[in-house]
């Protein structure tokens, strides 16, 4: 008898946990998502749930009117994110490359420094990163963007493929060798193909750190043409009063992209940024 | 013969090194280099480095708001992070017991940390509103008084309050990760030997996730004493300096008093504290894939 009671009395705690946990997750994103798809009027109406439903807002933030031009930031961002992506992966993979299945010495060291590139606090680049870059006339360009965001996703890249690689047999690599094939054939031909979700993950990863980067383009991006989204939303936002329905819709359109990506490799997700620290 | 293998083959390695540790190394250490030689100087945007010797330093040194902002950033940092840490435990745990909707439930709580970090900062900052935003509509409704969610004396905690919301399920999914690769047959033992749920907890499983507990708290701590998106946009460290983190600090020496000797400084300043944190991560996540 007791143990049944412990039995329901547990199962009704989880639930009550669940719910909880569920709610303050929800309630806030629900908030967001109800206030970009409903009239203006509600928003003043104080109501938890819609009394119509609008597309308004999302038409509005892409009008082409100053601050409303939001297919152009989206664009910038995805230059800026896509390139930072293919950058990040393509120099990851020939370090992780060399880091797990080549042998010299320093190797050590150098992996230390990728982590330790990798966990490095931004700001304290502030002050360098915005005089040298202006005084290479990187100020307002991509190139610019792409080369601050690079800073985080380059050490990233290579210690997440460094780990995956980890995984791969080093016979697959030696026996390739006998063969005589060189370092860049077997990479591509061979360890890239195995490692083919790590290489999907860091590649989402680079482009979702792109993505969500504010700090860098506040400091080099002045004018509208070269606004990225949170740029955009920021500039919107302070620019005038509050606008919370446009302001929302296009906190959803920044909020999509990231999402759909992070679902795909949802399996690796937590893995890849722990990068190896939990086994199994 | 050999020899001269193995040499081609290092020269192999190096080579692929090339591109990565060449882009850190212009983008990474240089600036760290270049930042300290201005510390040591005067310039204004443009113009000639002028040698000033320690004044930088001293300028620093003598700003109180350097302290307070170290001060808020500690606050700040050490408020979100333990908070997170406990919530992503018990998050964790609950988790990792079977019940119906696991999945389902499992990925919806990932979601404030799968969003990006500048969405999160503006919904906060809609839910924060005072005039019509959800927290104050609900308090509205219940018949209590609204709250100034960023004013003077609420800002720092309604800040701490969305760290923690956007970085607790980065916890508790390293931690659940962690609470699944525990043994079974560990927990089997004490079971036979009669341990409680509790001592189990206590005697197994938390040693056991001590190392990822570790490494996902020291990145955080990193992570929140860096974040400068969200206080940023939900208070740009106002009001007046009540939210005013390191980070924060820096812009405005570089963005107001348009000094980058003393931002120079200042960012050198804290740059041991930054990497005695670095050494213990890389410490321990070094010592975790061997």
């Amino acid at each position: 008898m007791n143990k049944i009671a412990s039995k329901i009395f547990a199962t009704v705690g989880v639930c009550i946990a669940v719910f909880v946990i569920l709610v303050v997750v929800l309630v806030p994103i629900y908030w967001m998502v109800i206030t970009a798809i409903r009239p203006e009027i509600d928003i003043y109406r104080r109501t938890f749930f819609p009394e119509g439903l609008t597309l308004d807002h999302f038409i509005e933030i892409f009008s082409n009117k100053p601050l409303r031009q939001f297919h152009i930031y989206i664009m910038n961002s995805l230059i800026v994110s896509l390139s930072v992506m293919c950058i990040a992966v393509a120099l990851g993979s020939l370090a992780a490359y060399s880091l797990v299945f080549i042998y010299y010495r320093g190797k050590d060291l150098a992996s230390s420094f990728i982590l330790f590139a990798y966990v490095f606090p931004g700001f304290v680049l502030m002050v360098p990163i915005y005089i040298i870059f202006s005084s290479l006339g990187l100020k307002n360009t991509y190139l610019g963007l792409i080369l601050a965001d690079l800073i985080g996703a380059v050490p990233f890249a290579t210690w997440m493929l460094r780990g995956y690689f980890m995984g791969i047999p080093a016979d697959l690599v030696d026996s390739a060798k006998v063969d005589g094939c060189n370092h860049i054939s077997i990479l591509f031909r061979i360890i890239l193909p195995v490692a083919a979700p790590g290489v999907v993950t860091a590649a989402i990863f680079s482009f979702v750190s792109a993505w969500g980067s504010l700090l860098f383009p506040l400091l080099l991006i002045e004018g509208e043409r070269l606004l990225t989204l949170p740029l955009g939303i920021m500039r919107f936002a302070f620019g005038e009063a509050y606008h919370w329905g446009p302001l929302m819709a296009a906190a959803i359109i920044s909020a999509i992209p990231p999402t759909v990506l992070y679902g795909i490799v949802q399996k690796y997700l937590v893995k890849g940024l722990l990068a190896g620290a939990v086994k199994g | 013969m050999k020899i001269t293998g193995k040499g081609r083959e290092a020269l192999n390695g190096y080579l692929l090194l090339i591109p990565a540790f060449g882009l850190l190394a212009a983008l990474l250490i240089y600036p760290i280099f270049y930042a300290a030689w201005i510390s040591f100087h005067s310039k204004i945007f443009g113009g000639p480095a002028i040698y000033v010797g320690l004044k930088n330093y001293v300028d620093v040194l003598f700003d109180p708001e350097f302290y307070n902002s170290f001060l808020r950033s500690f606050i700040y940092t050490f408020g979100a992070v333990s908070f997170k840490l406990i919530i992503g435990l018990l998050v964790g745990l609950l988790l990792n017991r079977e019940f119906k909707m696991r999945r389902i439930v499992r990925s919806t709580v990932i979601l404030p940390w799968v969003i990006p970090l500048f969405v999160v900062a503006f919904i906060w900052m809609w839910m924060y509103d005072y005039a019509l935003g959800l927290l104050n509509n609900a308090l509205k409704a219940a018949g209590l008084p609204v709250v100034y969610w960023l004013s003077r004396d609420n800002a720092m905690t309604s800040l701490i309050v969305v760290n923690i919301w956007r970085g607790f399920p980065f916890f508790a999914m390293g931690i659940l990760s962690g609470l699944q690769s525990v043994p079974q047959d560990l927990l089997d033992a004490a079971a036979v030997d009669g341990a409680s749920a509790f001592q189990r907890f206590r005697h197994v499983i938390l040693p056991w996730i001590m190392p990822v507990i570790g490494i996902v708290s020291l990145l955080s701590m990193i992570w929140t004493f860096g974040d400068f998106t969200t206080v940023w946009l939900l208070t740009r460290g106002g009001p007046g300096k009540a939210s005013t983190t390191i980070p924060i600090y820096l812009y405005y020496i570089v963005y107001a008093e348009f000094d980058t000797g003393k931002a120079s400084a200042a960012s050198i300043l804290t740059l041991p504290f930054s990497i005695f944190f670095i050494y213990l991560i890389v410490r321990l996540l070094r010592r975790a894939q061997e």
